[in-house]
C-alpha cells in the first residue's frame, strides 16, 4: 500500500513538472505548415505518394507502364486546363485542378496520339465516328457504356477487355425458338415463336485491377463468351451418339451421290484448336476461323468484311454462306494451311446454300433477325446423327434428299444448342 | 517521529520563513505584459506554436520563401486581412487588434483563427500584375486604389511582397485561384472533369478543419496521411439479344460495379 502511494506521488509529481516546464503547445496535424514547392516545371506533387496501388498495378501492366501518370490524367489534348504553373507564371484549373480521368479514346481515338514521344494507336472501328460499322461486334456495349456511370465515356468497354477489370456478364436470349418446317413443294419455315428469355452467367475472372492492361494475346474470347464457345465445342456426343454434333464441326471426307467430299480440314472445325496446322487457341479460332478471318486481298469477298471492325464481325453464317459464288480462295484455312472457299458442306464446288429446290428454308430465316441465322444452322448441326436408313443425315434427309414429312421444330439457343423434333430430342 | 525531530524540523521552516526576502510566483513572467501599440501583431505566436515555426522552415515551398522574399508572417493566414478578389462566401473576421491610435475588439476572432485556404485561393485573377516591379514601392500607388488592398492593413514593401513578388523574376502577381474544383469566382472554373472534386467536397462537409483544407493540405504539404480507398474489382454486366420481326441487337440492360475492396494508402510515412 505504501509503495503504491509512493509512486503515485511520483507519477504526480513528474506530470506536474512536465506541466510546469512546458512552453510549446503541440500542433494536431502535425506537418501541415510543410508545403511543397510546386514552383518548378510540370508537376511537383507526386501521385504516387497517394496512388502506391495504381503503381503497382501498372508495374504489371502489358501497356502504359511507360508512361508517367501525368500523361493520362493530365492529358491536355482534350482541352481541359489543369492548375499548373511554376517560377514564372500560374494557370488556374478550369475543368480540373490536379487530374482526370480520361476517356481511353481521348488517346485511342480519331488518328492516334503522341505522348511523351510514344504512340498512343486508334482504336480501329471505335475511332470512328459513331463508334464505326454496325458490323462491328462490340459496338453496342462501346456505344451503350456512355450510358453508365462506372468510369468515365466509353471506358466501361474498354476496360472489360483490355485489362484485368473483373467481369460478370449475363447474356440474356430466348431459351429456345420454334418454327414449323413445312416440306411441301420446297421447303418453307414458319410460325417462328421464341420461348422465355434465359439468362446465361459467364464470369470473367480476373484480378480486378483496372491499370493493369493486358497484352492483345492475353485477350481470351471464351473469356466473356464462353456459352459461345460451349455452343461451338460440344465435346460429349449428342443424344444419338454423333462426336459431329457440334455446329460448326463438321468433320467431312468420303464421298455422297456422286460428289466428292475430299476436304478433311473445314475452317471451322473445333477439333483442330490447339494443332499444328489448326488455330493456336479458342481465341485465334473464333477469330481465324470466323469473326476476324485472314483475307485474301486479290479475292472477292463478302462485302461484310469490307468494313473496319475492333476485335471482331458481327456475322452468320450466311454471310459467308449464300448463293453468291465469287468467293474463291477468299478465306486463309488455317487448318489446310491455304486459302479457302466457303461452301455448303466443306466442298470446293460452288454450292453456298441449301440447293434450289430448299432456298425456301434459307430464304425464310434470311427475314428472320439476324441470331436466327445462324442459330438455325447450329440447331439442326447439333441434331445430327439421328438413327436413319439413311445415315446420319437422315435427321433432315429421311427421304433420301427431299424431306416429305412437315415437322413442329424447338432449337435451343446458347449454350445448348440441342434441337427437338416434335418433342423429341434428335 | 519524536518530539525532538519535530521541532528540529519547525524551528528549520521557521528560520527560512524568516530569511526569506521574496515569494517566488509559480508562472514566472506573467506580468511580462507585451506592447500592442504597435502596428500588427505584437504578440509572438512562435512563443506557443514552436512546432508550426519549425515546419514553416522545413521546406522552401509556398508561404515559406520560395519566392525570396521569406516565409509568411503568421498573421497573413491566421488573422488574415480582407481579401477582394476571393469568393465572398468565405467571410472576413474581426479580430482583436490595438495601435497608438484605435482600439478593435475582436468579434469572430480574437487573437487568430484556422483559415480556409480557399480564401485567398477563390478569386478570379491571375498571373502577372506587373512585370519588373518586385522591387517597386508598392503602397506609393496601391494606396489610391479603391478599394485600398486589405483595406489598408498593410502599408510596407516587405509584407506585400512576401505574398505577391517574386525575387527570382522580378514580378508582381495575382495569388493564384485554385481553380478546377468550381470553388472560385472564375466562371469557366466549372471542375467538370476533376477526379478530386469528391475528395474536395467531402472535406468541405467533415468539419475537421476549415473548409476544404482536409484535401489542399493532403497533397500540397507533407503531412502525413492515411488513405482508405473503396475500389470495385469487378462489374456486372447484362446484356439482352433483343429482337424485333426482323432485326436482332444487344441491348446492355445494367452495368454495375461490384466486388468493392478496401485497401490503406499512407502517404508520408
Amino acid at each position: 500500500m505504501r509503495q503504491t502511494i509512493a509512486l503515485a506521488f511520483i507519477f504526480v509529481g513528474v506530470a506536474s513538472l512536465i506541466l510546469f516546464t512546458s512552453t510549446d503547445v503541440f500542433t494536431l496535424f502535425a506537418r501541415q505548415h510543410t508545403f511543397v514547392n510546386i514552383s518548378f516545371a510540370g508537376n511537383d506533387i507526386s501521385c504516387v505518394d497517394c496512388h502506391h496501388r495504381i503503381q503497382n498495378e501498372l508495374n504489371n501492366s502489358a501497356f502504359h507502364k511507360n508512361l508517367s501518370c501525368e500523361d493520362c490524367h493530365r492529358f491536355t489534348g482534350t482541352g481541359i486546363t489543369f492548375a499548373s504553373g511554376d517560377e514564372a507564371s500560374a494557370t488556374p484549373g478550369k475543368e480540373a485542378h490536379a487530374a482526370y480521368t480520361p476517356r481511353c479514346l481521348d488517346c485511342h481515338g480519331g488518328s492516334g496520339t503522341w505522348i511523351d514521344g510514344k504512340f498512343a494507336p486508334p482504336a480501329p472501328a471505335f475511332n470512328e465516328t459513331g463508334y464505326g460499322s454496325d458490323v462491328s461486334a462490340h459496338k453496342p456495349l462501346v456505344k451503350q457504356s456512355l450510358d453508365y456511370n462506372l468510369s468515365f465515356g466509353e471506358n466501361e468497354a474498354c476496360l472489360a477487355c483490355h485489362t484485368n477489370y473483373s467481369i460478370k456478364f449475363g447474356f440474356k436470349r430466348p431459351e429456345y425458338f420454334d418454327f414449323y418446317f413445312s416440306v411441301s413443294g420446297s421447303w418453307d419455315v414458319s410460325s417462328i415463336t421464341y420461348g422465355d428469355t434465359n439468362t446465361t452467367p459467364v464470369n470473367k475472372s480476373e484480378s480486378g485491377a483496372k491499370h493493369e492492361f493486358k497484352a492483345i494475346n492475353q485477350i481470351k474470347c471464351e473469356d466473356c463468351h464462353l456459352d459461345v464457345w460451349n455452343a461451338a465445342n460440344h465435346p460429349e456426343s449428342n443424344a444419338y451418339g454423333s462426336t459431329k454434333a457440334s455446329h460448326v464441326c463438321w468433320k467431312w471426307g468420303g464421298s455422297f451421290k456422286g460428289r466428292s467430299y475430299s476436304n478433311d480440314d473445314p475452317m471451322h472445325n473445333v477439333s483442330k484448336v490447339g494443332m499444328t496446322p489448326g488455330y493456336e487457341n479458342i481465341t485465334d479460332y473464333c477469330l481465324s476461323s470466323c469473326h476476324k478471318p485472314k483475307i485474301n486481298s486479290s479475292a472477292t469477298i463478302p462485302p461484310v468484311f469490307e468494313n473496319t471492325v475492333h476485335a471482331a464481325y458481327r456475322l452468320s453464317c450466311y454471310h459467308c454462306h449464300n448463293d453468291t459464288s465469287t468467293y474463291t480462295n477468299a478465306f486463309w484455312n488455317k487448318p489446310k494451311n491455304g486459302w479457302d472457299t466457303p461452301g455448303f458442306h466443306g466442298d470446293q464446288t460452288v454450292e453456298h446454300k441449301h440447293y434450289p429446290g430448299i432456298y425456301g428454308l434459307d430464304d425464310n430465316i434470311l427475314s428472320e433477325p439476324l441470331f436466327l441465322h445462324a442459330e438455325t444452322c447450329i440447331s439442326c448441326k447439333r441434331g445430327m446423327g439421328v438413327p436413319s436408313k439413311h445415315g446420319s443425315c437422315g435427321s433432315c434427309h429421311r427421304d433420301y434428299e427431299h424431306p416429305s414429312v412437315s415437322e413442329d421444330f424447338q432449337a435451343y439457343t446458347e449454350p445448348n444448342n440441342t434441337i427437338y423434333m416434335d418433342s423429341t430430342e434428335i | 517521529m519524536s518530539v525532538r525531530n519535530l521541532l528540529l524540523i519547525l524551528a528549520i521552516a521557521f528560520v527560512i520563513s524568516f530569511m526569506m526576502a521574496q515569494t517566488a510566483s509559480i508562472f514566472a513572467g506573467q506580468h511580462v505584459w507585451y506592447n500592442l501599440s504597435a502596428n500588427g501583431s505584437d504578440v509572438p505566436c512562435e512563443k506557443c506554436h514552436a512546432d508550426v515555426a519549425d515546419e514553416m522552415n522545413v521546406l522552401t515551398g509556398p508561404h515559406t520563401g520560395e519566392t525570396g522574399y521569406g516565409q509568411f508572417k503568421c498573421e497573413y493566414c491566421h488573422r488574415f486581412p480582407p481579401v477582394q478578389h476571393r469568393n465572398t462566401t468565405f467571410e472576413s473576421y474581426t479580430y482583436a487588434s490595438v495601435n497608438s491610435s484605435d482600439v478593435i475588439p475582436g468579434k469572430e476572432s480574437h487573437a487568430a483563427s484556422t483559415v480556409p485556404c480557399m480564401y485567398c485561393h477563390s478569386g478570379d485573377r491571375y498571373g502577372v500584375r506587373h512585370s519588373n516591379c518586385a522591387t517597386c514601392d508598392c503602397w506609393s500607388c496601391h494606396h489610391a486604389d479603391t478599394p485600398q488592398p486589405h483595406e489598408g492593413r498593410y502599408t510596407n514593401n516587405e509584407d506585400c511582397r512576401r505574398c505577391h513578388a517574386n525575387a527570382h523574376t522580378g514580378d508582381v502577381y495575382y495569388i493564384p485561384p485554385a481553380g478546377g474544383f468550381n470553388l472560385t469566382t472564375n466562371a469557366s472554373d466549372t471542375g467538370k472533369n476533376a477526379s478530386h472534386i469528391s475528395f474536395v467536397m467531402s472535406a468541405i462537409e467533415n468539419e475537421t478543419m476549415e473548409d476544404a483544407n482536409e484535401a489542399c493540405i493532403a497533397c500540397h504539404t507533407r503531412m502525413s496521411v492515411e488513405i482508405w480507398f473503396n475500389v470495385t474489382t469487378e462489374a456486372k454486366i447484362t446484356v439482352n439479344n433483343s429482337y424485333t420481326q426482323s432485326y436482332s441487337y444487344w441491348d446492355v440492360e445494367e452495368i454495375t460495379p461490384s466486388n468493392y475492396t478496401n485497401y490503406k494508402e499512407v502517404k508520408g510515412e
